[in-house]
């Protein structure tokens, strides 16, 4: 008897058990470090005071006042936003033409998949060789055909656009690969039928395939906020925030006041903006939108 | 349960023997040393060469030499290295940062090593011009290394092409923009084939050009900096013009890019480090030549570049440290580097050495940083608290305003930026 309620109870405590190590990790690195940046952002703590003070909520006053700041916000807006839609409409598009059986189709997919397979860094380092005014590719192609070069990072005006360029290039492909799964989930005979119903083709897939993707999109729309808010990777190699700021995004100006400045108590106070922001888009993102998501049985 | 015992195991030894693989064995010193590269060029391999041969040399001690990147990223990381309690135990850092070093706590002063080298008579075999910078509070708290004060390349092709004596480059402002005039070229739809003049957008660069308005950049003890001056606004006045109504330089230009640019004859004038001299020499097809700064109300210039610094540890490791550094500055040493990269030679008797000679016969372009920071009045590079952040303010607003073909955004731009700064700045105001 005793052996039985043992190992019910150890049944009970399995997955937990389970869970241990994986939660293990997730506090050591994740949740520990997130109170730890709340507690220091009441500190003024910076090479200034390289002992803690505690200066209450001054830091967040500080940043809210701070020119820069806003600047860096507009920044990682038109980033964020641009690259979320431009990324998913072309993934979306793409998937759709890749899949319709063309010939070569294996070809293309490969093609657009492989700029997500380059790492990072020396995509940014190939981009900035292609930026480079007068003879840098770019230039070179647009002087090809007779057109003005443009000042590619080196302008306010477009350096950020540059990068959002780099961005979307960079993930096209994985959202494609990600919506041709979709794609390939959907029952061929509901388009089937659709068809026998008389729909054209802009009908079926906007009434039909769309919202059967929907939970596909909706999880690559979820991913696309969090990697474009804490996109840095391109920005560190390619213009420091450089020039006039115009491209220093979220995540780069935290690692600026921390690392750079060491403005710690500055940099946490970031950090928790920036979590605390992430943590209401999500669930705003879930509540509204994610209750329309279709999700298969 | 046996996997994940042997996993664990695994994992054990894996720590243990990355752990383990800085080996204090015997008698032999471990150090770590971070140094950074700031201009093109391969000279990481070089650095690595050197602290290789002090390793054969002897067996006190042993030298990790660990490539942290530009200027910035070897700050960024020796600071927080220093933070989480690990910090190298020597690094080469843009000396400017010392006040920044002194005000964490994470340096040492080196009068105690220098006195027992022979103390003045020691130090006096430095050149003076690159002191300064590493004296602070009455003490020493830096060596120097990787020195150099910024040069104007000049293309001696295009100068003739233009017409122009390439003996005699560009001596003053008015000069300079004459002759950037003359050296541009501009296809038949209006692009720019070649600029006539570069100077990238770093403040370094924007310093002398600040002195030699007859300007003032900053105060001794490094708590004022000067940004809304008369002086400032005749050098964005002088660039600009260059810039927006000659259209013989650009508005803006990243500093690495700049010495592609003129290696590649992009531009027929540079403003740069020493330290490139060795990429451009290696990489153009051009005749080249150099020359000092052209001059203004002043023939000044500033110095800079990277000196050697000793972390606080123990004193094991920081006389260990020393005695690398003692050896890195011996004449031959710093001769070697200087070869190597185009770096002035901080040691008066380097100069004199045959295998210097045999270079700067072979290469007189190298002697022309040399001779300026000799001949013309050579003042101390920026060195303010909080220096990086005041540092990038600077860029910034360099960018800003060069950046903008409409100058009325000047007054503005220089007034945010003096009050910005003197925030930064108010604990020590």
């Amino acid at each position: 008897m005793a052996g039985t309620l043992r190992s019910r109870r150890y049944e009970k405590v399995k997955p937990y058990l389970y869970l241990l190590p994986a939660f293990f990790f997730l506090f050591v690195f994740t949740y520990y470090p997130i109170f730890r940046a709340v507690y220091i952002s009441f500190f003024n703590w910076s090479t200034d005071y390289p002992v803690k003070v505690f200066n209450g909520i001054k830091n967040y006053l500080d940043v809210l006042e701070n020119k820069v700041f806003w600047q860096v916000i507009r920044n990682t807006i038109v980033y964020s936003f641009s690259t979320i839609f431009l990324s998913m409409f072309l993934g979306l598009f793409l998937a759709v033409q890749v899949n319709k059986n063309v010939r070569g189709g294996g070809v293309f997919k490969v093609a657009l998949f492989y700029p997500m397979m380059i790492p990072g860094a020396a995509a940014a380092l190939i981009w900035l060789w292609m930026y480079v005014p007068t003879y840098g590719v770019l230039d070179h192609l647009l002087a090809g055909i007779g057109l003005r070069g443009l000042p590619w990072l080196n302008s306010t005006k477009t350096a950020l656009w540059c990068i959002v360029a780099v961005g979307v290039w960079k993930h096209v492909g994985y959202y494609m690969i990600l919506f041709l799964a979709g794609l390939n989930n959907i029952p061929g005979e509901l388009d089937d039928a659709a068809r026998v119903e008389g729909a054209g083709s802009w009908t079926r897939f906007w009434r039909v395939t769309f919202p059967l993707l929907s939970s596909y999109t909706f999880f690559i729309f979820i991913i696309n906020i969090v990697d474009s808010l804490q996109s840095i990777d391109l920005v560190y190699i390619m213009t420091r925030g450089k020039p006039d700021n115009s491209t220093n995004l979220i995540v780069y100006y935290i690692y600026q006041q921390a690392f750079r400045y060491w403005n710690m108590g500055v940099g946490s106070t970031l950090t928790s903006m920036l979590t605390v922001f992430l943590l209401i888009c999500v669930v705003v993102i879930f509540s509204t939108i994610g209750r329309r998501v279709y999700y298969e049985a | 349960m046996k996997k994940f015992l042997i996993l664990l195991m695994l994992l054990a030894v894996l720590t243990y023997s990355w752990g383990g693989a800085k080996k204090e064995e015997g008698g032999t010193v471990y150090l770590r040393m971070y140094y950074p590269v700031g201009v093109a060029g391969s000279l990481a391999q070089l650095m690595d060469g050197l602290v290789e041969e002090f390793n054969d040399s002897q067996d006190e001690v042993y030298v990790e030499s660990i490539f942290a990147g530009g200027y910035m990223e070897a700050m960024d990381k020796a600071q927080t290295a220093f933070l989480a309690g690990n910090p190298p135990e020597i690094a080469v850092l843009d000396a400017p940062n010392l006040l920044t070093l002194m005000d964490i706590g994470a340096i040492i002063p080196l009068d105690d090593f220098i006195a027992e080298e022979g103390g003045d008579a020691f130090i006096g075999n430095f050149l003076e011009g690159f002191m300064k910078i590493a004296r602070f509070d009455g003490k020493i708290w830096s060596i120097p290394w990787q020195r150099s004060t910024p040069i104007m390349y000049y293309n001696k092709d295009f100068y003739r092409e233009a017409g122009l004596d390439p003996e005699k480059p560009a001596s003053t402002w008015d000069e300079l923009a004459e002759y950037a005039k003359k050296l541009t070229k501009t296809d038949a739809s209006g692009n720019v084939e070649r600029w006539g003049v570069l100077i990238p957008n770093d403040y370094w660069l924007t310093m002398p050009l600040l002195l030699q308005a007859g300007g003032v950049a900053d105060n001794e003890p490094g708590t004022y900096i000067a940004i809304d001056t008369e002086e400032m606004r005749d050098v964005y006045r002088f660039l600009h013009k260059m810039a927006y109504e000659m259209k013989v330089t650009t508005g803006v230009t990243p500093w690495s890019q700049s010495v592609s640019d003129f290696a590649t004859g992009k531009t027929a004038m540079l403003y740069h480090s020493t330290g490139a001299l060795t990429y451009i020499r290696n990489s153009t097809k051009y005749d080249f030549g150099t020359a000092f700064l052209p001059k203004y109300k002043r023939q000044v210039v500033i110095e800079g570049g990277g000196n050697f610094f000793i972390f606080k540890t123990d004193e094991r490791h920081q006389a260990a440290a020393w005695k690398m550094i003692k050896w890195m500055t011996q004449p031959e040493n710093t001769a070697k580097w200087s070869v190597g990269s185009g770096y002035i030679p901080v040691r008066k008797e380097a100069i004199d050495l045959p295998e210097y000679k045999a270079f700067t016969e072979k290469w007189p372009q190298a002697l022309v940083a040399y001779n300026q920071l000799i001949e013309s009045d050579v003042e101390r590079n920026m060195m303010t608290h909080r220096m990086q952040e005041v540092y990038d303010m600077l860029n910034v607003l360099d960018e800003k305003i060069r950046g903008s073909a409409d100058l009325s955004i000047m007054d503005q731009a220089l007034k945010e930026a003096q009050a910005e700064a003197d925030k930064i700045l108010a604990k020590w105001q």
